[in-house]
């Protein structure tokens, strides 16, 4: 991973926009405001809160519980028959998946039997677990009552103890994003990708690790998630943006550079979507027909989903 | 077999091995950055040793980090900076100042290059060492602080020229940098990702987790297993 290169990458894309940059900087440095963590404080709602991190009962259930965040933070690790890519439940669900706008773990739970168009029928949450890891971890789903999504379950279980079952409450998912004033534009999402993402993602998209650990997520490429993850939609990668990234610093990008960025990394190529029906052009025709999906569709040359049939399940090498 | 073949055979070999003689001597004698890390130069640059320890190692009351094993594109990040001004200490400057940068990449791929010391963990002075590892494993986030090992690695340890070890650094020197980060006087990167979260702790959260990664030892990352 040519690091410096990155950092030289993200000076040169700065220099392009020195003046705005440095005004930027100047203006927020030491004291940029913290992300939306509570917006449901504006709303006049009281945001749930779940129970301190990590504070478990010690009962068999509290156990199941403690597991489940260990497989949560760390899931190539604690489930690496069930993980194939270099990716973790908390990239996309921030603070161990307690943090409001960072679709956490309590308001999920709470929403579940759910129906669910990506697959036509009634889920529960277990089986919405399985297909975090079949599509966001271009893995294998554990299979009903297998001890990995028991101890997910229990531990997302946990985080909504006390919440009101059935609640829509604040702070689920990402928030969604207005339309963008200008169509989202890979082009000059390469550019907010250069001078926000590159330095930790990597030019590459490749992420980048402390050793053997892998510490910045992979965006694209073989050890991202596959064309079948939610956050493979534009919508759904710019929500998450605009509320979460750059890390720590959510709320910073404007909507614009949310949509344009989400373009950019969602129009990357990444592992094949495991329901691939043995051509592109059907696969989209029946599971990517969106303008959110840049599946099917060719990018700087490149057919995205055109590299045949998926790969054979590959647990990270250690 | 000719004669004057078997001659010319044993001359390569004789070539190879003057070569390889040469070459390791030029390494020792002739790197810039060894001589000028053991004995500065002439013109307002000490010896890198004399505050950083011969070995790189650091020096806790100069609050001289160690920079033995760091990586080499940090090192010369942190060099350029300082000779540009971006980062300030009024050492540093000077000698960063009065370096090439032919100099200072070759300090820095110096330094990168010794081996990391197995330090003695620095005992924590006057601070809460739980809360410096909560700090470091799950971050405070209702002040929108992520976990520091979310960027440093889960030892502490760095990621290549993104960030750097914490681990095995003096306490003194992480409360330095901190404290700069917190007022603007050093900025981490172009993001200022360091100065929004030292400025949402409070100081002693930031001498907490000072204390914590000063408490662990210093390593180069783990190269097998998750790194836990």
């Amino acid at each position: 991973m040519s690091g410096w290169s990155v950092r030289t990458a993200a000076i040169a894309g700065l220099v392009g926009v020195a003046v705005f940059g440095a005004g930027l900087l100047a203006g927020r440095l030491g004291q940029h405001r913290p992300a939306p963590s509570t917006p449901s404080v504006a709303s006049g709602k009281k945001p749930f809160s779940p129970p301190p991190d990590g504070a478990f009962p010690h009962t068999p259930f509290g156990r199941e519980a403690a597991l489940g965040r260990e497989i949560f933070v760390d899931t190539g690790r604690a489930a690496p028959q069930f993980v194939g890519n270099d990716l973790k439940c908390v990239n996309c669900h921030l603070d161990a998946g307690r943090l409001p706008n960072s679709a956490p773990m309590w308001a999920a739970y709470v929403m579940f039997p759910q129906y669910r168009a990506k697959n036509g029928h009634v889920n529960t949450f277990a089986e919405r677990i399985q297909g975090c890891f079949r599509y966001s971890m271009n893995g294998r789903a554990p299979p009903l009552g297998d001890k990995v999504l028991v101890a997910l379950e229990s531990y997302a279980a946990y985080l909504a103890t006390g919440a009101p079952h059935g609640a829509s409450l604040p702070g689920q998912g990402y928030p969604k994003l207005k339309p963008a004033p200008l169509p989202p534009d890979s082009g000059r999402g390469r550019g907010v990708y250069t001078m926000y993402c590159a330095m930790c993602h990597g030019p590459d998209g490749a992420g980048q690790s402390s050793g053997a650990a892998v510490v910045f997520p992979p965006l694209w490429g073989p050890r991202s998630y596959n064309w079948g993850a939610g956050i493979a939609q534009i919508d759904t990668a710019a929500a998450f943006i605009k509320a979460n990234m750059p890390y720590s610093q959510g709320g910073r990008l404007s909507d614009q550079q949310a949509w344009d960025v989400a373009a950019y990394i969602d129009s990357r190529p990444r592992p094949q979507d495991p329901r691939y029906t043995g051509s592109v052009a059907e696969t989209r025709a029946r599971f990517h027909n969106s303008a959110q999906s840049m599946y099917g569709k060719a990018a700087s040359g490149v057919l995205l989903g055109g590299d045949g049939p998926p790969k054979p399940f590959a647990p990270r090498a250690r | 077999m000719s004669g004057r073949r078997f001659a010319a055979a044993g001359l390569a070999l004789l070539a190879c091995l003057g070569a390889g003689a040469t070459a390791a001597r030029g390494a020792a004698a002739g790197d810039p950055g060894r001589r000028i890390a053991a004995q500065g130069l002439a013109g307002g640059v000490p010896a890198c040793g004399s505050c950083h320890g011969a070995s790189g190692e650091g020096l806790a009351v100069q609050q001289a980090p160690r920079l033995a094993g760091l990586d080499a594109r940090y090192l010369a990040e942190q060099l350029d900076r300082f000779a540009s001004g971006a980062r300030k200490n009024d050492v540093m400057t000077s000698v960063a100042k009065a370096l090439t940068l032919d100099e200072r990449r070759a300090v820095a791929a110096h330094f990168a290059r010794l081996p990391t010391p197995s330090t003695t963990p620095h005992p924590a002075a006057h601070s809460d060492l739980a809360r410096g590892q909560a700090l470091a494993g799950r971050g405070d986030w209702a002040v929108n602080v992520p976990a520091c090992g979310a960027c440093h690695g889960p030892d502490g340890r760095g990621v290549g020229a993104v960030t750097p070890p914490l681990s095995g650094q003096s306490q003194a020197y992480l409360s330095a940098q901190l404290a700069a980060f917190r007022t603007g006087a050093r900025r981490s990167d172009t993001l200022g990702l360091m100065n929004g979260i030292a400025a949402r702790l409070s100081p002693a959260d930031l001498q907490a987790a000072a204390a914590y990664y000063a408490s662990l030892p210093a390593g180069a990352p783990a190269r097998t297993g998750a790194g836990r």
